[in-house]
Order: C-alpha cells, then structure tokens, then sequence
C-alpha cells in the first residue's frame, strides 16, 4: 500500500477586527517538503486552501525583512525557517510580540517608524560637498566601525524578543539605536550630537538592561545589544568630557 | 506581559540569575564593610565577629555567594568583548584575547591579595 505524502501541522494565530471577537487559531495540514520554510507552508495554505490568510512577506530570501512572525514562540524570519527543523511536531505561527495586530499576521510597525526617525537613523554629511568635488570618501578601515550595525534589516524580531520593550513601549529598542549607532560610528555624519539626547534619554540606551535576546534572534548578526552597550560606554566618556572639559569643542 | 516573562525561554532564567548574582556581590560588600568595621573596634570585638563566621549557616552563607559571585565574574568576563572593542586596522581584536586579557588581570590581582594577606604582618 503506497504511503501517503507526509504533512505538517500548522497552527495559524487568526484575526480580523471586523469580524472575530478574539483572536483564534487555525489548524492547516501542509506538505512536508524537504526544502521548504515556513513561509512557502503560509503561501501554500493561500494559494490552494484559504485565501483570507493576512501575512507580510517580499524577498524570501533573508534580506527583506518583511516576514518575521514567532515561530513556536521564538521570533523568526518565517523566510529563514526550515520546515524539517520542527517536523513532525506541529507549527505554531503568530504575529511579532510587543506589536498591535493589524490582522492575522500582520503588525503595526509605526512604533518602530516613528522611533527611527527620532533617532534620525540617516546620513547628515559633516560637510556638505557640491557634487562637483566629487564622492565622500572613506578608508576601509573607517567602514569597518560601522559595517556590522549597517546589516540591519528592520525585520524587528529584536523588538519582540526584547523584554524591556515588552515592559515599557517608549523604549526606543535595539534596532533603532544600533541604527543611530551606525550612522554615529559613519565617518562621514555630522549629527552625533544632535542623536545624543535621545539616544541618552531615559528611553534611550539606559532603559536597556543587556539581556542580549537582541542580538541572539538577530538573523544578520547585527548584535544590537553590543550597539547599546557600546553607546552607553561613549555616552558616558562624551559625559565626562563635557563636565571635566566644558572648553573642548563639540 | 506576564510577570513570569523571564521563565519563556532558558536564556532569559539564566538572565535573571545573574541579575540575583548581583544582590550577593553587594550584599558580600557590604559584609566587607563590616569586617574592617569590627576590626578596627580592636582585637576582642573583632575575634567574636570571626567566631561568629565559623558557624555553619555562615560557611553555607559563604559557600551560596561565593557559587553566585563566581558566576558573576565569569559571565561579567565573558560579556566584556561586547564593550571592549579594539581595533586593529579593519579587523577587531579576537574577543577570546579580551576575555584572557580580563581573567589574567582578575588572577594577578587574586594573587598580590593573597600575598598580602600571608605576608603582610598583621
């Protein structure tokens, strides 16, 4: 007798504002196949079986940042998650933690938006340069201090595997302020300081406790947490410096 | 967020034991505080207060901060490559360098103390 072809079990956390009163899941059985992540599992389900399944999702391929969701409570990167990884234990898919659920799947991320632009997470040159003088230019070594917070992706499994910013939601979190510290470490801005009150807010990096949960679900080795810590030891040198050397020159 | 937040996962139990380390350091702190305060309240006052540590909840007291004091030297030692960064060129320095560089520090200061302690007439 031939064996049927193998499933998986997907359990799908469902919402939709106008029409469930709580939030629900869904049971799916999904091929297994050797190759697949999670995500092609999610677009198996709406091409053939539900088509109101609500989720985000772009490059399939880790650079996006578009389709993280908790996979079996751990935030993931549905793109980077391998169905043969968890089979034949069933999976639970849900949305972000510490975001609002718009529907099913899909987050409120303005939270994240508005903290970016904060903390002014972009290139304020130094020195303006007409196009005339040509390029900004830097050394291999300058681009090296900040290569490894310019990974960052904004796919915000660091906000919800965050606890701190579980607990208290005007914490400008780990994305944002590895961001701030990219451009900060960036030989070419300018706006250190006018980043450095809100980086050194009471929001900012001292509401940041280094659990490191941060950076362990970072899937681009980003290591927000090594941005915060790193932050809060220049923030205090630039401290010290300004009460011990209020002459020196910003 | 539940108040039992830090039991979801093993990383995050073990993030709140090493918060609790921190309650033995300062707590053995301030046990150090004491001591020198004893000691300097002359030789009697200060051979009954060590008396008093011979005990055994005193040994047990001891033995429990100095297992979590431990622990939170070497996870305090194993987290310094993340603020310590030094750069060579393009390339930072090994993070195991940094880690050695912290624990040989921590055995030669162990060491000048404990020489201290044997050779220093008291």
């Amino acid at each position: 007798m031939a064996k049927g072809p193998e499933t998986v079990t997907l359990e799908v956390f469902r919402y939709h504002h106008e029409k469930d009163e709580q939030p629900y899941f869904q049971t799916y059985q999904v091929p297994f196949r050797g190759d697949w992540v999670v995500l092609d599992a999610l677009n198996h389900i709406k091409d053939t079986e539900d088509g109101t399944l609500t989720y985000r999702w772009s490059c399939r391929m880790g650079v996006c940042g578009s389709c993280g969701m908790m996979v079996n409570g751990e935030p993931k990167l549905t793109c980077a998650a391998f169905l043969k990884d968890y089979y034949p234990n069933p999976i639970r898919v849900e949305p972000l933690n510490n975001f609002p659920v718009l529907r099913d799947l899909v987050i409120n991320l303005d939270d994240f938006m508005h903290k970016l632009k904060e903390l002014k997470t972009w290139l304020v040159p130094k020195e303006e340069k007409p196009v005339e003088q040509g390029e900004y230019l830097q050394t291999p070594e300058q681009l090296a201090r900040y290569k490894q917070y310019s990974m960052c992706i904004n796919c915000m499994l660091c906000y919800a595997a965050c606890p701190v910013y579980g607990l208290e939601p005007k914490f400008l979190g780990p994305a944002a302020i590895a961001l701030a510290q990219r451009y900060n470490l960036d030989s070419r801005d300018g706006a250190k300081a006018e980043r450095a009150e809100t980086v050194s807010s009471s929001e900012g990096i001292w509401e940041c406790t280094f659990i490191g949960e941060c950076s362990r679900v970072c899937p681009k080795n980003v290591d927000p947490a090594g941005a915060i810590q790193q932050a809060k030891v220049i923030n205090t040198q630039d401290w010290w410096k300004s009460v011990l050397m209020p002459w020196g020159t910003k | 967020m539940p108040a039992t937040w830090w039991l979801a996962n093993r990383h995050l139990a073990l993030f709140m034991v090493r918060e609790l380390t921190c309650v033995f350091v300062a707590g053995y702190a301030v046990f150090l505080m004491i001591l020198l305060f004893r000691f300097g309240q002359g030789r009697e006052a200060f051979h009954q207060f060590f008396e008093g540590l011979r005990s055994p909840a005193s040994i047990l007291l001891h033995l429990i901060t100095l297992a979590f004091v431990g622990y939170h030297s070497v996870t305090s030692f194993n987290a310094a490559p993340v603020l310590m960064i030094v750069w060579r060129g393009e390339e930072k320095v090994a993070p195991n360098l940094i880690v050695g560089a912290n624990y040989a520090l921590w055995l030669i200061v162990s060491v000048l103390v404990l020489a201290a302690a044997l050779w220093l007439p008291v």
